[in-house]
């Protein structure tokens, strides 16, 4: 396999909070245009990995690259803008802002983020704010949100489908999801989960953090699993399946 | 008449520094103190401008602007560093600071004595002393800069802060800069009542360094509280009742000494009642928690 085809690679990374090792020592690497599980028992240090990739904190020791690039540097907002996407456990969408404003909160408008020179730009503004709002509507469109409603509002499985929306309005080449499945019901799982297939056949990288393994088996090829801060094994999901002192080890069933 | 021009006045200045000071409170939802200090720096610029340097109103207040632009993003970029009740403490910090330099450098400010004898606005010959012509000149001024936020309002800018102040670790992974808005945000609301300012020193064209102390920052933060932050309807009717009420309190007949402690006392009892049933103030959009 050649270097290009890596788009996220971690090399001993390791993470401590007051002497407890939440990430430790983990090597990993993501090919371009799959989609990759993280599991694992909970307090295995998959959230922490998540946040050591986005840059929320910085690593103890080791290296990130993206792309090539060593990132273990950069800061958050430049790894999100590099092309890293990422849906929060807790959701986080901008409560008090309309759906459509959530989503467009993730735009970079170039006119239209500078208050010096906003007068002057009027026009362009609204050439461009008008492109934003289509593409906008469109995802909700898909998603059958209203785009009028307040955040606030919307159903917690709503909620989860505004915070990927965000993430889809801004160009995004890997996508970090920390349980994108968990606690909605069928038809939006089925929807997300076509959502992620479409989106990594351009060559797309999907890595999310999952319980319901047999739910994602049907679409994610590849597992990390995580115990105890330490990535204990790699390889292919239903090979781990049927691993029996695997599935015992972590989910003690 | 002249009374009631010089009601309009003091709205037209007021409305600006309520403007200003709920671009960067209302939308990012911090709480800044040293807003009289911005107003201050406009103040003291222009005034001192025009009176050694014979500059013109109009250069002068640009200059101010400036000076105030500067100056903002030298405070804004020390404390925004800070959060929530820390960033206000630090504000409150610079405000003092700003108060003690316009009150210990003589040399430059007169001090307490303050900057007699401020010269009206020309503009090509016409001098703008009339009470009737400085209105037009700030109501001129404050409609701009009524125009100016209410287009920042629809912006993109506006609404990043809007994001920050809801989640600024979602924000964060849109691949923008929190930390950049808010100092952005900081610098422009600095010079915009560094703007109110320049109006203020040609009109009163008598400043000391007590009009620009903590109390005035506390007004300030009170009109925007009162009336309400994270829209332009809010600061207009904060503004509007802050001015108007002590004007209409005189009505009542009440002996000048008590008049103005009364005041004081309806304001303190109108912001407890209001932070307790509406905390989003009169007409505003945002509350502060």
């Amino acid at each position: 396999m050649s270097e290009e085809q890596i788009i996220l690679m971690t090399r001993c990374l390791s993470k401590s909070f007051s002497g407890l090792k939440a990430v430790n020592n983990v090597t990993s690497y993501f090919i371009k245009g799959r989609i990759y599980a993280i599991a694992g028992p909970n307090g295995a240090g998959k959230t922490t990995f998540f946040n050591l990739l986005n840059g929320f904190f910085p690593p103890d020791k080791g290296e990130i690259f993206f792309n090539q690039e060593n990132v273990t540097k950069t800061s958050p907002w430049d790894r999100s803008r590099l092309g890293i996407g990422r849906l929060f456990q807790d959701i986080r969408v901008f409560s008090n802002l309309k759906a459509v404003d959530n989503l467009l909160c993730f735009e970079d408008n170039r006119f239209s983020r500078n208050p010096f020179t906003i007068p002057f730009h009027t026009l362009k503004t609204r050439r461009i704010d008008n492109e934003h709002k289509e593409k906008a509507a469109k995802i909700l469109e898909r998603f059958k949100i209203n785009p009028h409603t307040y955040a606030k509002n919307l159903s917690y499985g709503q909620q989860k489908l505004v915070a990927l929306g965000r993430i889809l309005m801004k160009e995004s080449y890997l996508l970090l999801l920390d349980e994108p499945f968990a606690g909605i019901h069928t038809g939006f799982r089925k929807m997300i989960r076509d959502l992620l297939v479409d989106f990594t056949k351009n060559g797309n990288t999907v890595i999310l953090i999952e319980h319901d393994i047999s739910f994602i088996s049907e679409f994610v090829e590849w597992v990390y699993l995580f115990v105890g801060g330490k990535r204990v094994t790699f390889g292919k999901i239903d090979e781990i399946l049927r691993s029996e002192e695997v599935v015992k080890g972590i989910w003690g069933i | 008449m002249n009374y009631l021009l010089s009601i309009l006045i003091m709205i037209n200045i007021y409305l600006i520094l309520a403007l200003s000071l709920n671009l960067f409170m209302g939308y990012t939802g911090l709480i800044s103190l040293t807003h009289a200090a911005f107003f201050g720096i406009g103040a003291y610029t222009t005034a001192l401008l025009m009176m050694q340097l014979k500059l013109n109103f109009f250069l002068s207040m640009l200059l101010g602007m400036i000076l105030t632009f500067f100056i903002a993003y030298l405070i804004g970029k020390l404390s925004l560093v800070f959060k929530e009740e820390l960033f206000v403490l630090v504000t409150l910090g610079f405000q003092m600071i700003v108060f003690s330099i316009l009150y210990n450098w003589t040399k430059l400010t007169r001090g307490p004595y303050g900057v007699i004898g401020i010269p009206k606005p020309s503009l090509g010959g016409f001098e703008f002393s009339e009470l009737w012509s400085f209105f037009i000149l700030s109501g001129g001024i404050a409609a701009i800069m009524f125009i100016y936020f209410k287009i920042l309002d629809k912006s993109a800018f506006c609404l990043y802060l809007k994001g920050i102040r809801d989640n600024e670790l979602a924000f964060i992974s849109s691949g923008k800069s929190p930390a950049y808005y808010k100092a952005l945000a900081f610098v422009i609301s600095g010079g915009a009542a560094g703007i109110a300012g320049a109006l203020y020193a040609p009109y009163i064209t008598y400043i000391v360094p007590a009009s620009f102390n903590l109390d005035m920052s506390i007004f300030i933060l009170c009109i925007v509280m009162i009336g309400g932050a994270g829209n332009l309807r809010g600061p207009l009717i904060g503004t509007l009742f802050m001015v108007i009420a002590p004007e209409a309190l005189k009505f009542l007949g009440l002996p000048d000494a008590a008049a103005a402690n009364m005041r004081q006392i309806i304001y303190g009892l109108l912001l407890v009642l209001l932070m307790r049933y509406r905390p989003q103030g009169l007409l505003g959009e945002y509350k502060f928690e």
